[in-house]
């Protein structure tokens, strides 16, 4: 059986002119399960993780609870779930179990409340222990860790038991819910265990978020995708990007010298994933030629398929007249902007961060530009706003660093992606 | 096997393309032309004589924003009749900041609509709220053209102004009226306006930013 993933490859134009030189072209690559026999709803492993230090009092604990009741209204009986909550203490509020009994569920939900300081580690050894009692072969896991502070004298922990997670195939999705958590460790453990990490502004923001991550959970029937890159000569990769469902860089492996290997991990039923990449083509005279092939390799656990593959070619068309030069493909080329403000702002951060000041604030300042130009506008005057923080006071603020970092990434995203 | 007509390599005969260099093997019309091509150059080529206009960095051709300073460099295509895409204009190159200098007043400043359209305004000290009016030659800074005439703004209707670093609207003895939070301004009267103040004309309703 094929044809779970429906496989798709744009140019940045049609047709292009021969050139003398080297010249760079962008290709999109969209990958999207649409078959019937991946529209399933996946079974779940989720293991929520969650702080319930005493800054969480108030608005925030209270948003935490709803959110937790909603995403028990997804689960069904196929799916595990276990709760763990931390402070400087971890309890287990619900051992890993099959969702059954709500209304025990929901009582026990409403004995959240906020007390002591931040131990993050004991929270995710809990955690980690209560879901490899629910790692199944064709449940998606993932840990749902939520923190709004800083974690004490353990960050090494965290590290280590993020990557432990990873090689039991959990995924952390780190949300970090305020101004005052740590932004290179929720990164870091996001990155170790093969899941993201984000910014909830607002508690408002708490259920939006749990509620769309159980969504993605149920609908990633596409697993363990691979896109491999199999270029012709005189053809080089110069960066791969992930654009949706939100922008990061892909690290490529190297297979050959003319092969590239791309880790997507799971692919969500409807939605998928793009990939835009920047190849440097050699000289060519005049004509059609296959520039690359695409193949993206996936397994379906709950068909008992793995290492399915689709291919497509990627192919471009040169001409010598450059009145055959056909305008740019708007899609593509929007993308490829979003890319390259989501690039120039980490370049950004990472300056402001290694202490050059003033060259992190022109950067910000063509940043706060570009964002404009994207009609980005709230966006736009953060980085305006911290180009100045960066001039007079010599650094961002943490509040506009997170806004920027999240905000960019998410760029292109589409509207009814953000409300669901 | 199928020999490439380009680089003489042997392919597989189901293959369409060479998995050598990419040339159709399909049909002689989409073949270069003998003689023509030229061998791959080393990838690590450096590109001379394309430099971003901006900063000055080397770029490759074809390539739309620069890696060093994010300037675009796409050249406008021809203009497609909708749909198309237009590169973002050059920005303008950041002046030395040597010493320290006080920032300016806000220059800048935004009005956006409950439909989430946005209007920038700057450059200016003073901008027309109202609805364009060909016949009599009024064309406000903020044309409210779309919604307005239902929402009952008049064409001359109201104008924000900068005085130091503070924002102020004034109501143009506009039919309508003008409100600031829900205050309605006198007749020809004036408000200071901060950051996420609502402005509302007649019944069309915008949020100020800088």
């Amino acid at each position: 059986m094929s044809g779970e993933v429906t496989l798709a490859t744009r140019l940045n134009r049609t047709v292009f002119q021969a050139l003398p030189t080297p010249q760079k072209l962008y290709v999109l690559i969209d990958g999207v399960p649409t078959g019937e026999g991946v529209s399933v709803q996946m079974p779940v492993n989720l293991g929520l993780v969650l702080d319930r230090s005493g800054s969480m009092a108030g608005d925030k604990i209270r948003k935490l609870r709803e959110a937790v009741k909603l995403v028990l209204g997804q689960l069904s009986p196929l799916d595990q779930l276990s709760i763990v909550l931390f402070d400087d203490h971890v309890d287990t509020l619900v051992a890993s179990q099959s969702v059954t009994n709500l209304e025990l569920l929901y009582a026990q939900i409403d004995r959240i409340t906020d007390r002591g300081g931040t131990t993050m580690s004991k929270g995710m050894r809990r955690g980690l222990d209560e879901m490899r009692r629910g790692l199944a072969q064709d449940r998606v896991s993932r840990m749902l860790l939520l923190t709004d502070g800083e974690t004490y004298g353990d960050e090494n922990d965290c590290r280590q038991l993020a990557a432990e997670c990873g090689q039991y195939g959990v995924a952390i999705s780190a949300l970090g819910l305020g101004e005052d958590w740590n932004m290179p460790l929720l990164e870091a453990i996001a990155g170790q265990s093969g899941g993201v990490a984000d910014h909830l502004a607002t508690p408002d923001s708490i259920l939006t978020e749990f509620k769309r991550t159980v969504a993605t959970m149920q609908g990633s029937s596409v697993r363990n995708a691979q896109l491999t890159l199999r270029l012709v000569a005189g053809v080089t990769p110069a960066a791969a990007w992930r654009v949706l469902p939100a922008i990061s860089q892909l690290s490529q492996r190297t297979l050959s010298d003319r092969d590239i290997q791309l880790d997507l991990g799971d692919l969500e039923h409807g939605k998928g994933q793009s990939v835009l990449v920047e190849l440097v083509v050699q000289p060519k005279a005049a004509g059609s030629y296959r520039v690359a092939q695409a193949d993206v390799m996936y397994d379906i656990p709950t068909a008992n398929l793995t290492g399915q593959h689709v291919r497509q070619d990627i192919l471009i068309t040169l001409t010598d007249d450059p009145s055959q030069v056909t305008p740019f493909v708007a899609d593509v080329m929007n993308l490829v902007e979003k890319v390259s403000v989501f690039k120039l702002q980490t370049r950004a951060l990472n300056e402001a961060q290694a202490g050059n000041v003033s060259l992190a604030t022109q950067q910000l300042r063509a940043v706060a530009t570009r964002l404009l130009n994207l009609g980005e506008v709230d966006l736009a005057q953060a980085a305006q706003h911290e180009a100045n923080n960066l001039e007079q006071q010599g650094q961002m603020s943490a509040a506009g660093t997170k806004k920027l970092q999240y905000g960019t990434r998410k760029l292109t995203q589409r509207l009814d992606d953000l409300d669901g | 096997m199928v020999t490439c007509p380009t680089c003489n390599a042997q392919n597989d005969p189901s293959a369409g393309f060479c998995d050598q260099c990419g040339t159709s093997l399909q049909g002689a019309s989409l073949a270069p032309a003998p003689g023509v091509y030229s061998p791959p150059l080393n990838p690590n080529y450096s590109v001379g004589g394309v430099i971003c206009p901006q900063c000055g960095a080397q770029v490759i051709p074809g390539e739309m924003f620069c890696e060093n300073c994010g300037a675009a460099l796409g050249s406008a295509p021809p203009a497609p009749a909708t749909g198309g895409y237009a590169p973002p204009p050059l920005a303008a190159p950041p002046s030395p900041a040597p010493s320290y200098t006080p920032p300016p007043p806000v220059a800048t400043a935004f009005l956006t609509g409950i439909d989430g359209q946005t209007f920038q305004l700057s450059g200016k000290t003073t901008y027309l709220i109202g609805r364009r009016d060909d016949v009599s030659g009024n064309y406000p800074d903020v044309d409210t053209s779309d919604a307005g005439l239902q929402a009952g703004v008049s064409r001359r209707h109201a104008e924000l102004y900068q005085q130091g670093v503070q924002w102020f609207v004034r109501d143009l003895n506009s039919v309508n009226g003008t409100w600031v939070n829900q205050q309605r301004l006198a007749s020809n009267g004036s408000e200071a306006i901060n950051y996420g103040d609502t402005i509302r004309l007649g019944k069309w309703t915008v949020t100020f930013r800088i």
